[in-house]
């Protein structure tokens, strides 16, 4: 399934950006005769055989799939969209990582809230709370480290093609 | 006026490396590019040739964040490089201000890193392996935020706490964090005429990136009020934003 990272400084700016796969297959899609209409597509648009493609018609069909026609930026949207969320639930949270904070269609946002006020962002499709709260560790230390060059203006982008490698590397590890 | 703009704008980006006892995590410093009027010793071993960066950059990822064992420098080493700092700075400002300005900067770029670092060190290398450790957490209140600058930060800067921690009694949004002998200033010598700078402003300005980067901006500032037990007793005075008063008084007391 497909993942969304992105780390949000304190102007609101996204820092890094990535889109994720990962190599465990999700859990069977909802049958074909489902009515519903968020269920009856997997994100990457491969129709549900029958003819719930019709019945469900709308625009969940391209939703965030990479080839659909909104495509990536909708997950951009969504994910900083959810900001709002992650502010306001932040004051009443002590804890850093932060499940579940908000849900739009099939995705649902989790966040890592690092304690000097950075925002890790992780758009995802399925429930795995632990595997995720480990990436995020992995991406809070992998961040930290491109921290403590002190060439590294804060609030800038991180462009370390190593930074992605190890992201990655997470990734394919824990989700 | 914009030209001495420009020339802080320089400075922060070529600032050294302010504390060396953080030099160890950072990565061997290249030898800089741009003209120096004395020449860089180079580091030794001398830096093989380029292709080998790429290996360099991910030796850095590599690198575990435990406080090594050799990881501690002499305070003389430390007094030279800040009074060198100090120099520097005096010979490029115009004014107290500007100053207090360039040392506090240069703080809130430690402070930043280390507000990130403690927490991570903390999660990663628990000091008592019996318990699993806790999660990592924010705080969310002032005044724990107030007690872990003065205790848990202070003793990892200085190996002690700070000597007091106090609310003020005229202002709402001040707090002052008392230090009777501030480390880093004690080789450092002010004339009368300039009786009001404070070269403590760097461990203002540390302070000031640790309370900005957990969620509450204010304004940060040292000043040396000696008294007669103590001749070099500074205070760091904490001036706290409206928003944070509001936010504080909204949560509930």
């Amino acid at each position: 399934m497909s993942y969304y990272l992105v780390l949000v400084g304190t102007l609101d700016n996204p820092l890094y950006e990535a889109h994720l796969t990962s190599t465990k297959s999700a859990p069977a899609p909802a049958n074909p005769a489902s009515t519903s209409p968020t269920t009856s597509f997997s994100i990457f648009g491969s129709p549900a055989p029958g003819g719930a493609a019709g019945a469900a018609g709308k625009s969940t069909v391209g939703y965030g799939s990479k080839n659909g026609p909104n495509g990536r930026h909708v997950m951009q949207l969504v994910a900083h969209a959810s900001l709002d969320v992650v502010e306001d639930v932040m004051w009443s949270n002590g804890g850093m990582y932060l499940k579940n904070v908000d849900k739009f269609q099939e995705w649902t946002v989790s966040a890592w809230l690092t304690p000097g006020g950075m925002k890790i962002l992780l758009l995802h499709e399925l429930k795995n709370d632990d595997g995720i709260r480990l990436f995020f560790q992995e991406v809070w230390e992998s961040y930290v480290k491109t921290l403590l060059n002190p060439f590294h203006e804060l609030n800038a982008p991180i462009r370390s093609p190593t930074f992605d490698a190890r992201v990655k590397a997470s990734a394919k590890k824990f989700l | 006026m914009s030209s001495s703009r420009d020339s802080v704008r320089d400075s922060i980006v070529s600032s050294r490396s302010t504390s060396s006892r953080f030099s160890s995590l950072l990565s061997p410093a290249l030898p800089s590019s741009r003209s120096s009027t004395f020449p860089i010793p180079l580091p030794s071993p001398t830096l093989p040739p380029l292709p080998s960066n790429q290996k360099r950059i991910v030796a850095i990822y590599e690198r575990p964040l435990a406080k090594s064992r050799g990881s501690e420098v002499a305070l003389g080493a430390w007094a030279f490089l800040f009074s060198e700092i100090v120099q520097y700075t005096q010979k490029k400002v115009s004014g107290i201000g500007e100053f207090e300005k360039r040392l506090n900067i240069l703080g809130y770029r430690v402070g930043v890193r280390l507000l990130e670092l403690l927490p991570l060190r903390d999660y990663l290398y628990p000091v008592s392996s019996l318990r699993s450790p806790p999660p990592p957490s924010r705080t969310l209140r002032l005044l724990p935020l107030l007690s872990y600058v003065h205790s848990t930060l202070y003793r990892y800067l200085f190996n002690r706490t700070a000597d007091s921690l106090e609310k003020s009694t005229e202002n709402e949004d001040e707090y002052m964090i008392g230090d009777d002998d501030m480390v880093v200033t004690r080789g450092i010598e002010v004339p009368k005429e300039m009786s009001e700078l404070s070269c403590g402003a760097l461990v203002a300005g540390i302070v000031e990136a640790v309370m900005d980067g957990a969620g509450f901006p204010s304004k940060v500032t040292a000043h040396s009020v000696p008294t007669p037990t103590h001749p070099r007793r500074t205070v760091i005075l904490i001036k706290l934003d409206p928003e944070v008063l509001a936010r504080e008084t909204a949560m509930g007391k």
